[in-house]
């Protein structure tokens, strides 16, 4: 399968992930697609209708500065700062951005995640890891391979309604290819084998049930995919980086492996046509359906007690227990970190 | 406000710490102080230190008696031992359900 690297991600200005005046998404993340895959219902009101949830901001904040913070750590490391003085700069750095963060910490997510926890849990990490058997891979620029955003188009473009799938093989020039999007935290030399490292910061314990979750998992086989495009080299698979915190026990870090071989790779693109041609189907009929298996997943979704009502009065409460973003505000997989 | 259902039964967050107070200072006023850095950095590390030599598990249960498992169960002691009494004859077509 033929695919092609985008431009470089310099341009200022943010485009819209969707055709032109459509519900057609057109640049997809694994955010997007998972929301997609979950339950198309899920992903409208995320990424078509723009509701959010008031707590979201705080694990979204708590992850960006924790590898924000990390990328600092790397860089300094990398050009050839000492462990000590790489930690302080990367406190003092961390320290200005979170100075006057104040979530709520009588919420789960504010008395587990604010201006305290996350510089703790920053230096727990660098301390824990100070002699890390995994090696940053260093870029031809010499650059560290930390936070790398990537973007890549894919072969075929959305085409509805006019098309079916069959007659997506046709060889029809796009004139918008489908582009995939993310952001590769840090790709890793270790046991003379490249992996994708991808950090997470979990509430939950860090255990096998933990790791099992990575296989099959969407995210994980596209930064492969991911990896292997943009360095042009071979990539195992993705090591799972994880740090648990932790009040009143040692923040707690354990790392996990899931491998990918070429033949995933290429069945998970097969199985993306499909994806995203649904979600054309459902864009061009405006029309998004509950995938009702789905609503008991990873804690039971945020959307469920809206779901359990009645189609008539759904939008009161969305309203009532969730803010509508801005069309700037909403996901969007172009909109480079 | 609060937005998890799981908050009304979470033990309220602990008090700010020396390190939030640290962390809550304004930059200007903490880059005036050249060892405030180095006091965050310690700081953690000696919390860190602190719940790592902090015992492991729950504890003794100390309002539990052990057993010497080399002396058999009392059951009697336990209340567990009923005594023995003549079953009832079975009423045929009584309230239950009569097996076929």
């Amino acid at each position: 399968m033929n695919i092609t690297i985008a431009q470089h991600l310099t341009e200022q200005e943010v485009r819209s992930p969707f055709l032109t005046g459509t519900s057609i998404q057109f640049a997809w993340d694994s955010t997007s697609l998972g929301l997609l895959k979950t339950c198309p219902r899920l992903y409208q009101y995320t990424m078509i209708d723009g509701w959010g949830q008031r707590d979201e901001s705080i694990h979204l904040r708590f992850g960006i500065e924790y590898h924000s913070a990390l990328q600092d750590y790397a860089v300094a490391r990398a050009s050839g700062t000492a462990h000590e003085a790489a930690i302080r700069e990367t406190v003092r750095l961390l320290h200005a951005r979170v100075y006057d963060w104040l979530p709520d910490r009588n919420s789960r997510a504010g008395k587990y995640k604010n201006r305290e926890t996350i510089v703790g849990i920053v230096i727990d990490y660098l301390d824990h890891f100070i002699d890390d058997p995994a090696e940053t891979f260093i870029l031809d620029d010499g650059r560290p391979a930390v936070e790398l955003s990537f973007r890549f188009e894919l072969p075929w473009g959305p085409q509805a309604p006019t098309k079916s799938l069959e007659q997506l093989e046709d060889g029809t020039p796009w004139a918008q290819p489908y582009l995939l999007s993310g952001h590769l935290d840090r790709v890793v030399n270790f046991a003379d084998s490249l992996y994708v490292m991808d950090r997470k910061t979990s509430l939950s314990t860090l255990s096998g049930y933990y790791f099992n979750q990575w296989s099959p998992n969407n995210q994980m086989t596209l930064y492969t995919l991911a990896g292997k495009i943009m360095l042009n080299s071979p990539i195992k698979g993705v090591i799972i980086d994880a740090a648990q915190v932790l009040l009143e026990k040692p923040n707690a870090f354990q790392r996990g492996f899931t491998y990918r071989t070429d033949d995933q790779l290429d069945e998970w693109l097969i199985d993306l046509r499909y994806w995203l041609h649904n979600a054309e189907t459902y864009a061009v009929n405006n029309y998004w359906p509950q995938n009702d298996t789905a609503c008991d997943k990873f804690g039971g979704c945020k959307f469920r007690e809206v779901c359990s009502r009645s189609p008539q009065v759904r939008e009161q409460y969305l309203k009532a227990s969730f803010d509508k973003l801005e069309d700037s505000e909403k996901w969007n997989p172009l909109r480079a970190r | 406000m609060t937005t998890d259902i799981l908050d009304a039964l979470a033990k309220p967050p602990p008090p700010p710490s020396e390190l939030d107070e640290l962390m809550s200072r304004d930059p200007l006023d903490l880059a005036k102080d050249p060892t405030a850095i180095d006091k965050i950095i310690a700081y953690q590390r000696q919390v860190r230190a602190q719940r790592e030599a902090a015992p492991k598990g729950r504890g003794k249960r100390t309002d539990l008696i052990e057993h010497d498992n080399a002396k058999p169960i009392d059951l009697a002691a336990l209340g567990l031992v009923k005594p023995a009494t003549a079953p009832k004859p079975a009423t045929p077509t009584g309230g239950g359900f009569r097996r076929l």
